[in-house]
This record gives structure tokens, C-alpha cells and sequence, in this order.
């Protein structure tokens, strides 16, 4: 049945973040590696809107009414635009049905999400790996700090990570390059809040490229990211993991393949391929191997998971637990204030940077900043600058006078939001439909996840914190802002295949490892056993590098 | 109510505004484009009068100083595309009806069309729709919605067009790095 052009050491599954990483290490370290990605292919270079300015965009770059209309979710959320749309997936071909509101960013190429990605990366610290224990959410993780954190090391020197270190063991500081700089206004809050609260405020940590390495960059400070970067000026798979894959002559990548189901062996007790769809003819095959990495995104490598059903997993790859598919988060964000300031009027800035600054959390880190409210907590990401001719748009005035007002640089302001945890709750779901198929003839997906007291408690002081820091620093019009959060609308889904110590409340264990399959990792997204309040993707990288070291050397034992 | 917060709200109501640097639409909600559900009203072009009217409009907000007006860099153009393209059909009936209001109202306040009075009495009627139109004690009229529309459309479209972007403002397509702070040297940077 095993035909040798089917047959690999490793096959990964996505392109993304994660699956980049699992394709270098893999690669690296002498496995031959299938890639097999859904969506098309796309190179370093292919940035069809990188050097476009507004006025070279049909319409600004807003899409039109006939665009939309393929995009009736995902412009509920204020990310896909004329700019980035050759990058995100139409609603109308990759539907997917919501029992509440789910915005769900799909962007399956080559690269995946991490073309469009946000690039603010911060570790979690024993205060995130410890929190289920300590308060009873959700299961304990089976790791700490101590164990990620050479591995936090490993794929920051690789990926290139701009900041500062601040020291705090909440907020583990990394291998930076050299921090961007915060402007004058930015440093004015920052020192204010340092001293009259004890908050911290720091340069976002990004991974964006201060310095160039191998041919990378540097950033050259012209915040369309977005887009794509022809200088790649900023970490995506496309800049840099897998050109390294491939370097190594072991890569095998198939764009246009999606992975409909992983195949069980009863006998063996593993896992030995993949059933395959190719996403244009439709035609299905198999791939095989020792050792497969599930990095589909966190929603798409769970689906996998719960429709590689067989008479030993009839719920669902690895599903013993019942937990496969359930305990989905995100952060929830957009609650947070904005304000104006009237000095350094003779200041400005020169280059578009392309990160805002960072608040670490400063509640529930110890007794003294124990809110009897909420659990867990939140950091702040915002900006600082000088507002611009935008805010003639919706202000009174007319003629020579408005004109000229508006060709000069208005008021400082700083806008921020928290970005705040939600919890792991086990009725936060995605669920297969399986008497619906799609074109590719897989199982309709079901969203079904909402924020609840905790949170709602939680933003009700990201707001008023917020609106407090820009009072002592001497803002005025300072509003507080907040909207109904929608779970996905961050774009850190996470959780829904979690790691845990007991196989019979998780399905990861402490390696990324499916408990009762043990050569299938999953180490994207999915893997999160709770969410924190920092950015997730660096967290993928280290636990995928991890997971791989950890593979490699069980193959080569025989243990795997 | 403060200028900004006002900016803020109308950006919301609008459905649309510009998007600054990455943190910003995080925080206003800046983007977002609900689809309505489908009026009767279909795309409808602008007649020649309509256009003329919005020339003169467009002008009297952004006139010829030492740099362009508003109609010398294509801001119109650019407007009724926006209004046809990418307005919902709801904002679209509100420019159009709203348009016709304007034009109603100053047919019986001087008895003469709008194009027919002296860029004096243009000027004093739009000065006096801009005042109401931002004015959030005021209820807000047909005309009004018309105008807010207009007005938001006519200044995207000047600063963002070619010749405001790149001759008049500070064009600086690739910086090659950041300067965190400066002195103000007096041009203002045209690339958010």
C-alpha cells in the first residue's frame, strides 16, 4: 500500500506560524518533510500591495459592497481591506456557522496568518503556566516556565525580536534586538504612571527586525506589514522558516492540499498518514509517516482531530477525554481609553513604526494587587502620536483657514486597548457538523464561544485603568472606550486540543504529544491549556521547536 | 461634546473612517463596514448637476490657496466612486435624498438654485450647513447626513490624493528607519 513518493520521515500540516517552525526543525535535523498546505502558493515577493499608496488603491483601499459581499463576517472585524483581501478567505467559500458571534480571520496560503500576523511577541511566565491550578479553571499545564524558556530563547534569536528588558518575572524579558523608541508623549505617560501608579510601560516587543539577520531587513519603518514586506523587514514563515526547510534539500512542500483526516492504525497504535483533498480538483490521496505535526491553525487542526474518526477514536483522533474541541479562547480586547495632551507641540517623529507600546499587567501578580472582581488579568497595547489632517473629516470648519489648520500636525493623543484573558470554559466549542459537507467534502464547523462575567468584570477595569493612567499624566477629553467583545475577534484563538497531565481531562501531553497517539504533535493554537494576556504566537514557536527536539529524539530511540 | 469624541462617533455611525497605524482600529473600531440589508435604492449615478453642485461644495471646504483645491487633484471623482462603490445602500439613499434636501432647502430660502448664486451666498450657506452639521445639540437633517457625507469624502479624497500625498505633504514612502522625536520642521507627514 506504501507507494515511496508518498512516504516521508515527517509530514506537517499547515504553513502558518507554527508549522513553519515545525517544517525548519524537522528539516534541520535531517527528517525528509512533507508540507502540506491548503491554501496556495505564495512566495517572498508576491505582495501584489506592498509599495501601494492610498491614492493608487481603488478607493483608499476599502472594499466595495461587491467585495463585502463575500466577506459578510470578517468585516465585522476591522481587518480585511483592498490591502490584505488576496490573503484573507471569503466567507462565502470557507463558511462556517456561529450558535454566537465568531470572528473568525481565515488566511490559509503559504505562510498562512503569519504574512498577516501582528508580530507583538511576549513570553508567558509561571504566573500564566500556574494560573489554572491556582485558582481551578480549566486543568493544570503540564509545563512550567523552566521548560519553555530555552526554547523561548532558541526561536527569538532566529525570528528577531525587537525590546526592552525590564526585569520583571511576570513579563520574562528575551533575546532582543534593540527596542524601537517610544515617542516624547509615549515617555511622558510611561514616566508618569511609573511614578505615581508603580505601572510599567514599555516599546512593544515585536518582530519586526531593528538589525538584519541572514538577509532579513532591517525594518525599514513603513508600518504596511500587512501586506507583506519586500525588504522582510518583519518574521513570517515565508521570510524565514521555511526558506530554511528548504535549504536544507529534506522539504517537500504541496500548496493546494488539504488534510481531511489523519489515518489510525489499530495494530500499531499510530497514526500513519494522511488523507489528503486537493483543494482544486477535488481529487483525494494519502501521504505517510512516522511522526505527523498538526499546525492547521488552531480551529482547522482541531477539525482534523475531530473528524478522524475510526472505530478506536469514534469521537475524534485522541478524543478520550471528550475534551477535543472544547475549552476555545481568545483575548478580548477593545475595552481601554483615549486622550488628548497639550504639550510638546514643537515635537514630532520622523517613519512609521511599526509597533505601539506595551503595559504589562499590573493586577492579580501577588496579595497586594488581588482584585476580588475578576481572576487573571490584562496588558494594555496603544500608541502616541500627533493626530493628523484625518480629523477634518468629521470637524466643523471651512476655507483657506481649515485648510492650512489641517496641513499642520494637531494635538498629541494616546489611544489604548487592554488585551485582556478569558478563561478556559469547557462550553466555549467548536463542533463538526457531519450530515453537512463542504465543496471539499468536509464537515460544517460550528462556533459556539462567548465572554462571561469574568471578563465583563475584567474590562470594566480596562477601561477605567486606562482612562486613570491618561488622568495622572495630564491628558485631557479623555474617553473610555468599549464594545460588546466577540470571541475571535483578536485573532488568538486558542485552546480546543488542550495539554494536560491526566489523559482523561486533556488530549495533549506535556510535549505537544495526542496522549493515546503518541506520534502526533499538535502545536499550534490548539495545544493552549489557558490563554494569558500576551500575544500567543511566540509561545507556538517555542512549544513546536520543543515538540520536534522531542520527536527527532524519540524516533531516533525507537520510542516513538 | 469635544471635537474629537465627536470624530469618534461619527466614525461609528458612518461605518467607515481612515485607519491610522495598527493599534488605532483596535481601539475605534475604525473599519468597519456593516452590510445593510439591500435597499430599493440601486447604485445611481450622478447626474451633471449633482456633480456640479458637489464641485462647488468640495471647493468651498478645500479652496485654491497656494496649493490645490480640492476639484484641481480629483477629489470628486474619487467621492462619487466612493458613494457608488462602497457605500451601502442605506448611506447611498442618505447622500442622494439628503442632497436633494440641500437643494430643496436653498431653492426656498433665495429662491434661485444652488450653481446660480454668487460664491459669496454658496459660501455663507455651506458655512452655515458646516456649523449644523457638527453642532451635536442640533437634530440632524437630510441635508445635514448629506453634508456630513460630503465633507468626510471630500478631505479623504484631497489628502489622499496623489499630488496632496506627494508634493504637498511630507512623501515618505520608504523612511528606512524611526526617528522617535524631532523638532517640528513644518511639513507634516502624509503617510499614516
Amino acid at each position: 500500500m506504501i507507494n515511496n513518493d508518498h512516504t516521508f520521515d515527517a509530514i506537517v500540516v499547515g504553513s502558518g506560524i507554527s508549522g513553519g517552525w515545525a517544517a525548519k526543525e524537522l528539516c534541520e535535523k535531517g527528517l525528509k518533510t512533507l508540507v502540506l498546505e491548503r491554501g496556495r502558493d505564495v512566495k517572498h515577493g508576491d505582495y501584489p500591495t506592498a509599495m501601494k499608496d492610498p491614492w493608487d488603491m481603488p478607493n483608499q483601499g476599502k472594499l466595495t459592497q461587491d467585495e463585502i459581499a463575500h466577506y459578510p463576517k470578517q468585516t465585522r472585524a476591522p481587518f480585511v481591506s483592498g490591502y490584505n483581501k488576496h490573503f484573507v478567505l471569503k466567507d462565502t467559500e470557507h463558511n462556517y456557522e456561529e450558535k454566537t458571534r465568531f470572528d473568525w480571520t481565515q488566511g490559509n496560503q503559504v505562510g498562512g496568518r503569519s504574512i498577516l500576523w501582528g508580530r507583538q511577541c511576549y513570553r508567558m511566565s509561571d504566573l500564566d503556566f500556574t494560573a489554572n491550578k491556582q485558582d481551578g479553571h480549566g486543568v493544570d499545564w503540564p509545563i512550567r516556565y523552566a521548560d519553555i524558556a530555552p526554547w523561548y530563547d532558541y526561536v527569538e534569536r532566529f525570528t528577531g525580536i525587537s525590546g526592552e528588558k525590564l526585569g520583571l518575572s511576570y513579563l520574562p524579558d528575551g533575546q532582543f534586538q534593540k527596542p524601537w523608541e517610544l515617542r516624547c508623549i509615549e515617555s511622558h505617560l510611561r514616566d508618569a504612571i511609573k511614578d505615581k501608579l508603580n505601572r510599567y510601560l514599555t516599546i512593544g516587543r515585536v518582530a519586526n527586525l531593528t538589525e538584519a539577520i541572514e538577509g532579513r531587513g532591517p525594518c525599514q519603518a513603513r508600518n504596511r506589514c500587512k501586506r507583506g514586506c519586500p525588504f522582510m523587514g518583519y518574521f513570517s514563515s515565508i521570510t524565514a522558516t521555511l526558506p530554511a526547510a528548504a535549504a536544507t534539500g529534506n522539504m517537500t512542500l504541496l500548496a493546494n492540499y488539504l488534510v481531511d483526516s489523519i489515518i489510525y492504525d489499530d495494530k500499531t497504535e499510530k497514526a500513519i498518514g494522511v488523507k489528503v483533498v486537493n483543494q482544486l480538483t477535488l481529487e483525494t490521496d494519502e501521504y505517510y509517516a512516522k511522526v505527523i505535526f498538526l499546525n492547521a491553525s488552531t480551529l482547522n487542526s482541531t477539525a482534523i482531530m475531530l473528524n478522524s474518526r475510526s472505530e478506536r477514536f469514534p469521537n475524534g483522533l485522541g478524543n478520550d477525554s471528550g475534551q477535543l474541541g472544547r475549552n476555545l479562547m481568545d483575548h478580548h480586547f477593545r475595552a481601554g481609553a483615549r486622550g488628548d495632551h497639550e504639550g510638546y507641540r514643537d515635537q514630532y517623529y520622523k517613519g512609521r513604526r511599526p509597533t505601539g507600546f506595551y503595559i504589562p499587567r499590573f493586577r492579580n501578580l501577588n496579595a497586594s494587587t488581588q482584585r476580588k472582581d475578576y481572576l487573571r488579568g490584562f496588558g494594555y497595547q496603544g500608541i502616541g502620536k500627533r493626530a493628523n489632517w484625518n480629523a477634518g473629516t468629521g470637524a466643523p470648519g471651512i476655507g483657506a483657514h481649515f485648510k492650512d489648520q489641517l496641513t499642520e500636525p494637531g494635538d498629541w493623543y494616546i489611544g489604548m486597548t487592554g488585551f485582556g484573558e478569558i478563561l478556559p470554559y469547557e462550553n466555549n466549542t467548536i463542533t463538526l457538523d457531519h450530515t453537512r459537507k463542504d465543496k471539499w467534502g468536509q464537515p460544517i464547523k460550528i462556533m459556539d464561544a462567548k465572554c462571561r462575567d469574568n471578563e465583563f468584570n475584567m474590562r470594566k477595569d480596562m477601561k477605567e485603568s486606562a482612562a486613570e493612567m491618561l488622568e495622572v499624566a495630564g491628558f485631557k477629553n479623555i474617553t473610555m472606550q468599549d464594545s460588546h467583545p466577540v470571541v475571535g475577534a483578536a485573532i488568538h484563538e486558542m485552546g480546543t486540543a488542550r495539554m494536560g497531565r491526566d489523559p482523561k481531562t486533556s488530549v495533549l501531553n506535556a510535549y505537544n504529544q495526542v496522549h493515546a497517539v503518541k506520534n502526533v504533535y499538535v502545536t499550534d493554537g490548539a495545544c493552549m491549556t489557558s490563554g494569558g494576556c500576551q500575544n500567543p504566537s511566540i509561545t507556538y514557536m517555542a512549544l513546536t521547536a520543543r515538540a520536534v527536539d522531542h520527536a527527532v529524539t524519540a524516533l531516533k530511540n525507537n520510542t516513538l | 461634546m469635544k471635537r474629537r469624541d465627536f470624530i469618534i462617533q461619527n466614525a461609528k455611525r458612518f461605518g467607515y473612517t481612515v485607519c491610522g497605524a495598527s493599534v488605532m482600529p483596535l481601539i475605534h473600531g475604525c473599519g468597519t463596514q456593516k452590510s445593510s440589508s439591500p435597499s430599493q435604492l440601486n447604485s445611481t449615478p450622478f447626474n451633471t448637476h449633482e456633480e456640479q453642485t458637489l464641485n462647488v461644495i468640495a471647493d468651498i471646504i478645500l479652496p485654491k490657496t497656494e496649493t490645490p483645491s480640492a476639484t484641481e487633484v480629483g477629489t470628486i471623482e474619487f467621492l462619487m466612486t466612493f458613494v457608488e462603490q462602497v457605500f451601502t445602500p442605506n448611506q447611498r439613499q442618505d447622500f442622494f435624498t439628503g442632497l436633494t434636501s440641500f437643494r430643496d432647502n436653498v431653492q426656498m430660502q433665495t429662491k434661485r438654485d444652488f450653481l446660480d448664486l454668487t460664491l459669496n451666498e454658496q459660501t455663507q450657506i455651506i458655512n452655515t450647513l458646516d456649523i449644523s452639521s457638527f453642532d451635536h445639540n442640533q437634530s440632524t437633517t437630510p441635508a445635514n447626513m448629506f453634508y456630513q457625507h460630503a465633507k468626510r469624502l471630500t478631505v479623504l479624497g484631497y489628502y489622499q490624493s496623489e499630488t496632496i500625498g506627494e508634493t504637498v505633504l511630507n512623501y515618505d514612502p520608504i523612511p528606512g528607519g524611526f526617528i522617535h522625536c524631532m523638532p517640528y520642521d513644518g511639513k507634516v507627514m502624509s503617510l499614516n
